[in-house]
């Protein structure tokens, strides 16, 4: 008997890392516009798999975004 | 703007972000600074970049004030007294909030307010960032269907080719099988 035909699983396009592609080595958590974008509407950090930002940066991002909101610049909460 | 390399192997460059409460008058502000900055130079600290910025909105209350002044300052300072410096921004009157980081190698010291205030000015706002999404959308679905109906004339000018040839070749076929001599219906 011939083995079931498994089908295929719809992968996600996997976004590149707007950072790898600039290569930003820091981020700034006084730069706000660059910030901004990866906070959604009630100031929580955006999932990677959303962004298309790669570990390393995202794990940078996460440092900059709580020093911002520890200086008020960014919301913890909305 | 400059680019922050320390001078000797003993010290480090540290910046240092200050926030002052928004409601003080200038003399007392000025005062305030100063003794801030006495505490980096009793530390003998030299000081490589100052920045200030004017008055900015906070996303929440801090202190009871929903506006603060932020000072930043860029220090060369011995390791080992970064501590005690700490400590005391913590109780000076007057100071919000401190936060102290230790910036990358090579870092440019850059003022961040007028790229903020730029960027307050330009941004777009939510009407037209959905209408431009709504206008990309609609631009992709009309390179798809394009994309689509294009194929579909390909593969059906591709089957109008193949079909003649086809009943062609099965009719030789058939002729040939009927003219076989050795077939007994």
């Amino acid at each position: 008997m011939p083995a079931p035909v498994q089908q295929k699983a719809k992968y996600h396009e996997k976004k590149s890392c707007p950072f790898d592609r600039e290569g930003v080595a820091y981020f700034d958590y006084k730069d706000y516009p660059t910030l901004k974008p990866f906070i959604d509407y009630f100031g929580n950090i955006r999932n990677r798999y959303y962004t298309g930002v790669c570990l390393k940066h995202q794990k940078m991002l996460k440092n900059a975004i709580e020093r911002a909101r520890f200086l008020g610049m960014l919301a913890y909460r909305k | 703007m400059p680019t922050l390399i320390p001078s000797s192997e003993d010290v480090r460059v540290y910046e240092f972000a200050v926030m002052v409460k928004p409601d003080l008058d200038q003399k007392a502000e000025s005062t305030l600074l100063s003794e801030v900055e006495a505490l980096f130079t009793e530390a003998s600290g030299k000081l490589l970049f100052k920045d200030s910025w004017s008055k900015r909105g906070l996303a929440y209350k801090i202190g009871g004030y929903m506006e603060a002044k932020f000072i930043i300052y860029y220090f060369e300072l011995d390791p080992s007294k970064v501590r005690e410096i700490d400590h005391q921004l913590r109780l000076q009157k007057g100071v919000l909030r401190h936060l102290m980081v230790i910036p990358p190698k090579g870092y440019e010291a850059v003022s961040y307010e007028a790229k903020y205030e730029d960027w307050l000015k330009n941004r777009e706002t939510i009407a037209q960032v959905r209408t431009r999404k709504r206008e990309e959308k609609m631009q992709q679905t009309v390179v798809s269907q394009a994309k689509r109906t294009s194929k579909r004339l390909e593969t059906k000018v591709k089957e109008e080719v193949k079909k003649p040839l086809q009943m062609h070749e099965l009719d030789k076929q058939l002729d040939k099988l009927i003219s076989d001599d050795d077939l007994k219906l």
